[in-house]
């Protein structure tokens, strides 16, 4: 143990002078929290801009029923053909034109066309105004009056409210776009430290052995204590980053926020707005504010309302164990490479099932409690990004419990194999890797 | 008295044998050569040695008693194949490698600063291990090795890469050592060193020991009766009463003086030839061709791969 305890602090200090961690250190937050910030900005910016749309209107269906929305101001254009706009587009002044041809009753169809990014805000703004006013017009022919089609119009609004199977009200305060930012970047950040540190045994391994310190380190120490010392030291280092990390981007972030966005920034303590809400109208209040505050906004805002003690504890459980099972096969991967260039063919088989579970990330989220969710979280080589993804959105105790077992077997496992692999790879030199070769020196000791 | 015994020692890689039951005796305080031709299996026997492997079958005794895993700390090690960390100080280094032996920080500093002196490096403490030549490196290498006091240093190849000055200061070092009652294994094909430095030496041939014992032991062993005799006299006299016991094998002759290498072909007692000389002239110098230790190894190599060949 002792000796363990001497590798870690070789590997935790080493590593915490290096310029790049600090330098990563750093950066890595200031990037992280650019990531948010310039898009709001950028938003806000946008925001303040005023955009001229002109509406050549053909069918005279929209009348004065349009009115501005947000930053687009509208003006309809009469008296005037596309082809006629189009050729005097550039003097005109005007950032986008929206077409609406005579054809719309059959077609159902019209055109925006401009030389900006049309964003799908004012998509749906005009395809909601025509369709509303295409609906008024067949109801006018039909005979149906103003004042009844305003009587009938209503709008309903679809609010989700959890239960628990005995029915009572979850204390829920956000949204499921929310919890999705949330399972986004809890999976994003397992899969980054994992990846990131995991390479990092690899390389460090490599570095031992290509520098041909091994074989004086392995007569004073026994293998599975250098490996596990290492293991412990970078995982420790990582972690150490990791907290660096969340506390400067946070801090950073919660900076913008209180000078940059005022507007968003509510600092309403939760119980004050849990009483003003009340329990019967808790759904409808909820998803009436989300339909009115903006998606990037509601980063900010995020934060609130999940069970953070599961949530964090479940994020140390499983970024440790994750990182241990992948370090582990990284630490059995090195041992046998012993030329810098062959590391990147070696990487990629191994972090299959981390990207795979990446690039699924978009099904776990939108469907927690679905099949490929349910046996992502399980396998203990995907569980680790699968589970944080679901964490969010609520997970039966058992799942996570059966999902934490798994895992934790699985790295027992994988620790123990990888140390027979490590023991054996370390000391050979300039044989190449076969199945065969690995097989029997898994079934030899 | 005996300090390491290996008994039996045989140890398998997949479909290739690396040692086949050797077995060597390593007399304490005393400079044991280990030698043999590339791939003869030395490197194995050292890391079986410090723990490194374990064998397939065999027993290793320390001072009589079975070799332990707490062993570990009685040995040096400097390998072959070796190097430092690159990024890391000197003196951390070696404080680093010395903890590792179980030494406390306090002992290790002690230690590392005083070796340091010792070699006239005091200054490279500070430097990162990647900054240094080969040659530098080379003796941090081996102040690592020894900084624990090691019962026990095995040496692989210690000369490798040191100009002839640092080398004959590692020489001194391990000479110095052994007069202190360090017993060190010296695993080279520098023959010369062997000579200089072995007092016995085991020979190991694809994974087999074939001579073992004291260096003048071997010699004798392998002298051939072979006598170079320098007189001055009638050398046609001695050449017209040689018997087919003598055959020349070299002779020179110079201002009256006459060199000769002769064997005796016979067991004869070499008074005999000394007398049939004496009869020819005047005896100057009469001396027994010894062979060296390159001469032996060949010879020995050799005939180990024809006999396997022949098998």
């Amino acid at each position: 143990m002792n000796k363990i305890r001497l590798i870690f602090i070789r590997e935790c200090s080493v590593r915490l002078r290096k310029r790049s961690y600090i330098l990563m250190s750093i950066l890595g937050p200031l990037l992280l929290a650019a990531i948010v910030v310039i898009p709001l900005l950028l938003k806000k910016i946008d925001k303040n801009t005023v955009k001229q749309v002109a509406i050549i209107d053909e069918t005279y269906i929209l009348g004065e029923t349009i009115k501005n929305f947000e930053n687009y101001r509208f003006t309809i254009i009469q008296d005037t053909t596309l082809e006629d706009f189009r050729k005097h587009y550039k003097a005109s002044g005007y950032d986008a034109v929206v077409f609406i041809p005579k054809n719309i009753y059959s077609s159902n169809a019209c055109i925006i066309y401009s030389h900006v990014w049309i964003d799908n805000a004012l998509k749906a703004y005009i395809g909601y105004v025509l369709r509303r006013d295409l609906e008024y017009m067949a109801l006018l022919k039909e005979k149906v009056t103003i004042e009844t089609i305003k009587r009938v119009s209503t709008p309903v609004f679809v609010g989700v409210q959890k239960w628990t199977k005995e029915g009572e009200y979850i204390d829920e305060e956000i949204s499921m776009t929310k919890k999705s930012n949330i399972a986004m970047i809890a999976a994003i950040i397992i899969y980054l430290f994992v990846f990131m540190y995991g390479v990092m045994v690899l390389r460090g391994v490599i570095e031992e052995k290509t520098g041909r310190v091994v074989e004086i380190l392995v007569s004073s120490v026994k293998p599975f204590q250098l490996m596990a010392g290492k293991i412990i030291g970078i995982g420790t280092v990582g972690l150490i980053q990791f907290i660096v990390w969340i506390v400067l981007t946070f801090s950073i972030v919660y900076g913008a926020q209180v000078v940059l966005f005022p507007e968003t920034y509510t600092p309403t303590p939760l119980p004050e707005l849990q009483d003003s809400l009340g329990n019967n109208n808790h759904s409808l209040l909820q998803l009436q504010s989300d339909t009115n505050v903006d998606y990037a906004i509601n980063l900010f805002q995020s934060i609130d309302g999940v069970n953070w003690t599961i949530m964090l504890s479940s994020f140390v459980f499983f970024f440790i164990f994750g990182y241990l099972l992948y370090a582990s096969l990284f630490a059995a991967i090195g041992a046998f490479i012993d030329n810098d260039s062959e590391t990147q063919q070696f990487v990629i088989p191994v972090t299959i099932p981390l990207m795979l579970t990446l690039f699924l990330l978009g099904n776990i989220v939108a469907n927690p409690s679905g099949d490929i969710a349910l046996w992502l979280s399980f396998i203990p080589f995907t569980s680790p990004i699968a589970m944080m993804a679901r964490l969010p959105f609520g997970v039966p105790y058992w799942h996570i419990l059966l999902s934490a077992c798994i895992l934790i077997l699985t790295c027992l496992i994988s620790i123990i194999l990888s140390a027979k692999l490590y023991r054996t790879g370390i000391l050979l030199y300039g044989k190449k890797i076969r199945l065969q070769t690995i097989i029997s020196i898994l079934m030899k000791n | 008295m005996t300090g390491i015994s290996i008994q039996n020692i045989t140890k398998r890689f997949s479909h290739t044998v690396a040692l086949n039951s050797v077995s060597l005796e390593i007399p304490q305080g005393s400079i044991y050569g280990l030698l043999g031709p590339n791939g003869a299996g030395k490197t194995t026997c050292i890391r079986i040695l410090t723990q490194i492997l374990q064998p397939d079958s065999g027993t290793i005794t320390l001072y009589n008693k079975n070799l332990e895993p707490d062993d570990i700390t009685k040995f040096g090690y400097l390998p072959e194949e070796r190097g430092l960390y690159k990024q890391m100080y000197v003196g951390e280094q070696i404080m680093y490698f010395a903890s590792l032996k179980g030494m406390s920080k306090i002992e290790a500093k002690q230690e590392c600063n005083f070796w340091l002196q010792k070699f006239n490096i005091e200054q490279w403490k500070h430097k990162k291990a990647g900054e240094l030549s080969k040659g530098m490196q080379q003796k941090i290498q081996f102040i690592c090795a020894i900084i624990h006091k090691p019962e026990i240093l095995i040496l692989d190849e210690p000369f490798s890469g040191f100009d002839p000055i640092n080398a004959d200061i590692i020489k001194q070092e391990i000479l110095q050592l052994k007069k202190l009652g360090t017993t060190i294994i010296l695993s080279t094909h520098n023959m010369n060193s062997v000579e200089e430095l072995c007092d016995s030496i085991a020979l190991i041939n694809a994974s087999e020991k074939i001579i073992e014992g004291s260096v003048s032991a071997i010699k004798k062993q392998f002298a051939k009766n072979i006598y170079s005799i320098t007189f001055s006299g009638y050398y046609d006299k001695f050449l017209a009463t040689l018997t087919t016991s003598y055959k020349i094998l070299e002779q020179i002759q110079n201002n009256g003086e006459t060199t000769i290498l002769i064997e005796l072909t016979e067991e004869i007692p070499t008074n005999n030839l000394l007398t049939h000389i004496m009869t020819c002239g005047n005896i100057i110098d009469f001396s027994q061709i010894i062979p060296n230790m390159h001469d032996i190894f060949i010879d020995v190599v050799k005939n180990s791969q024809s006999t396997k060949l022949h098998e």
